[in-house]
């Protein structure tokens, strides 16, 4: 009780002072986000290097290929096992969308050099933004420059001297900038110099060098620019250009090469016949181009599709190491010309692998061997490309939305770009997520997909452009739901990524978006328009057919002047918000009669137009309203994150310095109004006190762009969808919802959790080798969690479970990092004393506790700090009261037998191995004799309740021990009523023991006490054996 | 030449304010743990523990004894079961009951390295570099577990890099991260140590706990106790 005034008046006393508590990254102590994957689908791969290690000396036989793996928005990847496992290698860094790679050919096991900013300039790319360089081998990276360059597109180090490097800065993808170019470095990259500048709308696409000729480089630049409704390829600016003096002044080349504005040049060198050159020049002659003499001349060779096909995002192009005539260009399928490029393979996907490919690895001892990166992450291939194998151990996917069922455990739904629609359980009971877990349930690019809560045998899911699918799980039926214009109507336009929702406050109505509100109310069939155009219908900024510049590209990624997120008001039915991509932000608070564009009402540093990427309507207040604006698709990367509490009529900015990167989300919690959680391109903001103040959340969840977040009502979870590493849940919230400045100024401060489910599930015999991702399963250990103000170091510290009354269940390692410590505790008792054996068996483990309240206490040097953890059965069990309290009773009478057999064997050993001695020092061979015998006897006993040596190799027989563990262990791993078969083997067992301790009795007090007298009568000393207490309480 | 100049003083300056932020960082490790002489006095040690895991369902006596770079521990995994590990200075032991037999056997040279380091828990590289011929570098800071701390990568003339991470305030030792090639593959293993109490003048870490999810629970230390060298040696077959 002293403690808890103590306690009480310390917290009291902290909330006097509660304005100097900072909320950092480091609040958030060791809370991580768990990954789920999916890798089973990856995701897109910019960049692949890789190289053979060198052998040790004392294995030269050893051939181990190392590979570095570059992705679309989740950092780079290493395998020193040829691709069996991979390491993330870049999740400290700043951003995680990687340009390029390049490994140092004099020192492969020490120095790479990454560009950032991914450089197939999709509507959805991220940002990069600097060269960064390691010196071991990835371990750590530093930015040496170009912070600027927001995309780089190639790092060519010079043959022979690799300090010489030449860096493509391709640049901002949606503004002028004047960064770009192509730079070079003579010292490693400490400084830089650029070579070659166009201007600020053209930046330099790609760069190799002469392997035989350091001198000779070739060089594109590429006047490029995207914007929310249009892209454009090509211009005045674009050009091809050749350096005789390693880059240090460039020639453009002109002769042969296609008259009128360019797009994207990207280039290869024969690396057995460097005069050899070729070159996929984007033109209105779009082909590819072969030079026999260095790039002086030039032959149009091929117009195919799958060398000209969308420059912009397929940007690669390779020739084999020994042959010059056999020419790789990945985009849609892999094309190979094995005629100098004259002609290529029919358009075939090619064993399997998912289409659209960045990026190629030729083994330059097999050109057979081959590695490709995807939109479907990296595969391999031993016959050039005619099968793949799929490395299914990246996960980085990139998802647009996520959501979840109420099913147990509940199911998450998300899309993906290019990777269509999953579902995947959150938890798997008895094991982990595996690849195999991970369902597909759509197709094209994924985005919404929603479990309708009035049918749960229906999903819906979309791909690009609207098209919304409905799907019946129970048949796998789907039907096309998308609403259509009416006739004579103008088109209906959908974003790329068009918003559905269903209602909060209603399951039989359900939202989507084009440029109307359109609502549902029977599972999609019909639609109803409840809004007028709410976009600004600007028929400049749409014009989608028009997009792409030299190349046409028109695929719904530029639709613009559409809704791109609807919310209702949990709080009421006829408030819904509207938000689309050209800046208007329109409620209604009639059900859709009447809407009120309030963007206009946001003041501040917002730009007009601005991008409304997410609604979320408070949960607690009709008229509150949290936004968050976009404006990256005009070069601005501030997050714009407001609030209203007055139906948009004014607005607060709740963006601090302290966020970095344009909003995807924001989401109010929905038990504390002052707990934030915000996604943006570089990762997850949370906020405890109403948006004031933000802090990142780094638990094992890197800058990756977070798109999407939700909070499950039930299991308080918050899951986090991410544009470049795939799905990931912080599991259980409760902790941060009250982490309170009172909290976070004591020393030490429990924090609840939600109460800890008692699960009975078995595991399985899963050996799937290191090849696969697999993603954790939440702990399922009772959490004890507590915030402590400063990192605990000397002194003692350590975390006791009491039971009613105040006798230690278990000791527990206390967490001593600052911030918020989440310690398990596995819900056990402790183990029974079993019988000394060279058996592993026996019973060496506690059984379960039952469901309740468990007092914890935390010590930490002369103080103590009391919280407590609330254990409840499994909802689901298929238990009920009377059936645990049966099992659980069955169970202790086994902890008793164990014990017991423990004492008594213990008894055997002591009599049997003291009289052994004694009788060594007996001379009178009748005397011996005696003993002997008894000794004999007492082996034998010992042989039928103790098994003579290890089961492990199935030696001996299991006696009285290890057939009651064996037992204790099956009544243990079962929560309710052991089966009458069981409880009559229980009974057995308490007879044998029963049978046993009377024996035993019987010779100690008979046979040994006869012993004794001889042994007295020969001057040896008597054999006692140990009490039961005093076994009990010995440590052993 | 008068770049030439600029240069060799920037480099003596470099090399120079590195040595000495790694002489400063360790001047104040030393004085923070009771003084490098007490530690590099230390012949032999016996740590008596509770091996735990981190949940709290197992718990059982372990012992280590040290002298010199000799290690050998026991630990009860359960009654009737010694788990004993050895290595006497140049070759290693074990005995593993629950693989069916009370036999020692001999280690591999991995598994003998891995049980060397072990035992290099107290007298560490940062008291032993310069007898060791191990070369120190000051790597800045790092953040362990939300606080910084200097990291001191320690290269040793094994092979063997040991990176120590040292509490800014403090100037404890938070941190220990082992990184070595076991058969032919790179290899990482962190420890981590708190709950500091005063042994003879040192301040020593009565919680060790490793990367792998559980750790020691140390109850006392004997330093400078006699340990017989048989201790470390491979008992003989039973």
């Amino acid at each position: 009780m002293k403690n808890y005034i103590v306690i009480s008046m310390l917290i009291l006393c902290a909330g006097v002072a509660s304005a100097q508590v900072k909320l950092t990254s480091n609040t958030f102590g060791n809370l991580w986000a768990r990954q789920l994957g999916p890798a089973t689908c990856s995701g897109r791969i910019t960049a692949i290097e890789a190289f053979y290690l060198p052998a040790d000396a004392t294995r030269a036989q050893d051939k181990k290929l190392c590979i570095y793996v570059g992705t679309a928005a989740g950092g780079v990847f290493k395998s020193k096992d040829n691709g069996t496992s991979f390491q993330q290698l870049f999740e400290k860094e700043k951003q995680l969308s990687i340009g390029c790679i390049a490994v140092d050919p004099r020192h492969q096991d020490s120095v790479v050099w990454v560009g950032t900013g991914e450089c197939n300039v999709r509507n959805s790319v991220s940002l990069g933004g600097g060269l960064y360089k390691s010196t071991n081998a990835g371990e750590t990276w530093k930015m040496i420059g170009l912070e600027k360059v927001e995309r780089i597109a190639k790092v060519a180090l010079q043959p022979g001297s690799p300090d010489v490097a030449l860096v493509a800065g391709l640049g901002a993808l949606w503004s002028d900038s004047p960064d770009r170019g192509l730079y070079r470095t003579t010292d490693g990259g400490k400084t830089f110099e650029r070579v070659l500048y166009v201007d600020e709308k053209t930046g330099c696409a790609d760069v190799v060098f002469d392997p035989q000729n350091p001198n000779i480089v070739y060089a594109s630049m590429w006047q490029f620019r995207r914007k929310a409704y249009t892209f454009s390829s090509g211009g005045p600016g674009s050009g091809f250009y050749k350096s005789t003096d390693g880059g240090k002044t460039w020639n453009k080349l002109s002769k042969d090469i296609p008259s009128g504005d360019l797009g994207r040049v990207l280039i290869a060198i024969s690396p057995s016949k460097t005069n050899v050159v070729y070159a996929m020049i984007e033109s209105k002659e779009s082909g590819l181009y072969r030079s026999e003499d260095r790039g002086e001349s030039w032959k149009k060779m091929s117009n195919a599709t799958s060398v000209t096909a969308r420059p912009f995002y397929f940007s690669c192009l390779y020739v084999d190491p020994y042959n010059e005539n056999i020419v790789f260009r990945p985009s849609f399928q892999l094309g190979i010309s094995e005629d100098g490029g004259r002609t290529f393979n029919g358009f075939q996907y090619g064993g399997g692998a998912h289409p659209d490919f960045h990026a190629l690895w030729i083994d330059p001892t097999n050109p057979q061997h081959l590695l490709l990166g995807t939109d479907g992450g990296v595969y391999r291939s031993y016959n050039r490309g005619a099968s793949w194998a799929q490395f299914r151990n990246l996960s980085v996917g990139q998802f647009y939305h996520v959501s979840y069922d109420f099913e147990e455990p509940y199911n998450i739904f998300g899309g993906l770009q290019d990777n269509g629609s999953w579902i995947v359980p959150h938890r798997i009971r008895g094991g982990a997520i595996q690849n195999a877990d991970w369902q597909a349930t759509g197709w094209g690019d994924g985005f919404s997909v929603i479990r309708d809560r009035d049918d749960k045998n229906i999903i819906y899911f979309e791909s690009q452009g609207g098209n919304i699918v409905r799907r019946h799980m129970n048949t796998n039926e789907t039907r096309s739901i998308k609403p259509f214009e009416q006739s004579g109507e103008k088109k209906l336009r959908f974003n790329w990524n068009a918003p559905i929702t269903q209602s909060p406050t209603n399951p039989k109505v359900m939202y989507m978006g084009s440029q109307y509100l359109h609502m549902s109310t029977n599972h999609g069939d019909t639609w109803q328009r409840i809004s007028g155009d709410l976009t600004t219908n600007d028929s400049a900024k749409y014009n989608p057919e028009n997009s792409g510049g030299v190349t046409a590209d028109n695929t719904s990624a530029e639709n613009h002047c559409t809704i791109i997120t609807i919310a209702e008001s949990p709080a009421n039915q006829k408030t819904i918000w509207v938000g689309t991509d050209d800046g208007n932000l329109q409620v209604t608070t009639d059900g859709g009669k009447n809407w009120n564009n309030v963007a206009p009402n946001v003041k501040g540093s917002m730009p007009k137009g601005t991008w409304v990427s997410t609604v979320e309507p408070g949960h607690f207040d009709k008229a509150t309203c949290y936004v968050t604006f976009d404006n990256h698709t005009n070069g601005d990367f501030n997050p714009y994150i407001y609030k209203t509490t007055d139906y948009g009529m004014s607005w607060k900015q709740l963006a601090t310095d302290s966020i970095r990167g344009f909003a995807h989300v924001v989401r109010e919690d929905l038990v504390n109004k002052n707990l934030l959680f915000v996604g943006t391109e570089y990762g997850l903001y949370i906020s405890i006190d109403g948006g004031n103040t933000w802090a990142r959340f780094k638990g094992n969840l890197p800058s990756v762009p977070v798109r999407d977040l939700q909070i499950h009502p039930r299991d308080n979870d918050l899951i986090i969808a991410t544009h470049g590493l795939g799905a990931y849940i912080l599991d259980d919230i409760t902790p941060i919802r009250n982490l309170t400045p009172q909290a976070m100024e004591s020393e030490l401060s429990f924090l609840p959790n939600r109460p800890t489910q008692l699960r009975y599930e078995a595991g399985f015999q899963e050996f799937n080798g290191s090849d696969e991702f697999v993603g954790s399963n939440p702990d399922g250990d009772a959490q004890i969690t507590y915030y402590l103000k400063a990192r605990h170091l000397v002194g003692d510290m350590k975390i006791d479970v009491l039971d009613a009354n105040d006798k230690i269940i278990t000791s527990l390692p206390a967490g001593k990092r600052k911030g918020i410590n989440r310690v398990g505790w596995g819900m056990s008792m402790k183990p029974p004393k079993v019988a000394a054996s060279q058996n592993g068996g026996g019973g060496n483990f506690g059984p379960t506790v039952l469901a309740g309240e468990y007092k914890v206490r935390i010590t930490k040097n002369d103080k103590s700090y009391y919280g407590k953890v609330i254990i409840e059965n499994d909802p689901h069990s298929i238990h009920n009261k009377e059936a645990r309290a049966a099992q659980n009773a069955a169970m202790m009478r086994m902890y008793s037998l164990i014990e017991r057999v423990a004492y008594n064997a213990e008894q055997i050993t002591i009599m049997r191995d003291s009289l052994r001695s004694r009788a060594a020092a007996i001379t009178n061979e009748a005397t011996k004799a005696t003993v002997t015998t008894l000794v004999q006897k007492l082996d034998s006993l010992h042989k039928t309740v103790v098994a003579k040596k290890s089961s492990l190799f199935a030696d001996t027989e299991p006696q009285l021990r290890e057939k009651i563990a064996d037992i204790y262990g099956d009544i243990s791993g079962y929560a309710g009523k052991p089966s009458d078969e069981q409880l009559t083997r229980v009974a057995g067992f308490e007879q044998d023991v029963q049978k046993l301790e009377m024996l035993i009795d019987q010779i100690r007090t008979k046979d040994l006490t006869q012993i004794n007298t001889v042994l007295s009568s020969n001057k040896l000393p008597a054999v006692t054996v140990i009490s039961k207490t005093e076994f009990m309480n010995r440590e052993d | 030449m008068k770049y030439l100049s600029g240069l060799l003083l920037s480099i003596t300056l470099t090399v120079g304010m590195y040595a000495q932020t790694v002489d400063e960082v360790l001047s104040k490790y030393y004085q923070a743990v009771g003084g490098a002489e007490n530690f590099r006095n230390i012949q032999t040690y016996i740590i008596k523990a509770k091996s735990v895991n981190s949940s709290g369902t197992w718990k059982r006596p372990y012992s280590m004894y040290g002298k010199g770079n000799k290690v050998y521990t026991i630990m009860n995994a359960q009654a009737g079961i010694d788990a004993k590990q050895g290595f006497n200075g140049t070759s290693g032991w074990r005995v593993q009951p629950w693989s069916g037999s009370l036999d020692p056997f001999p280690m591999n040279a991995d598994d003998s390295k891995e049980l060397q380091l072990s035992g290099e828990q107290l007298v560490n590289d940062l008291f032993t570099y310069k007898t060791r011929n191990t070369t120190l570098e000051m790597q800045g800071k790092d953040e362990i577990d939300g606080s910084d701390c200097y990291k001191i990568m320690a290269t040793r003339t094994d092979g063997v890099v040991v990176v120590y991470y040292l509490d800014v305030d403090s100037y404890l030792l938070v941190k220990r991260t082992v990184k070595r090639k076991e058969s032919g593959v790179d290899t990482e293993s962190d420890s981590y140590f708190s709950n500091y109490r005063k042994v003879n003048g040192m301040l020593l870490p009565f919680s060790i706990e490793g990367s792998w999810g559980g750790g020691l629970a140390i109850e006392s230390y004997q330093i400078n106790t006699p340990i017989e060298d048989s201790t470390f040696e491979m008992p003989e077959k039973k």
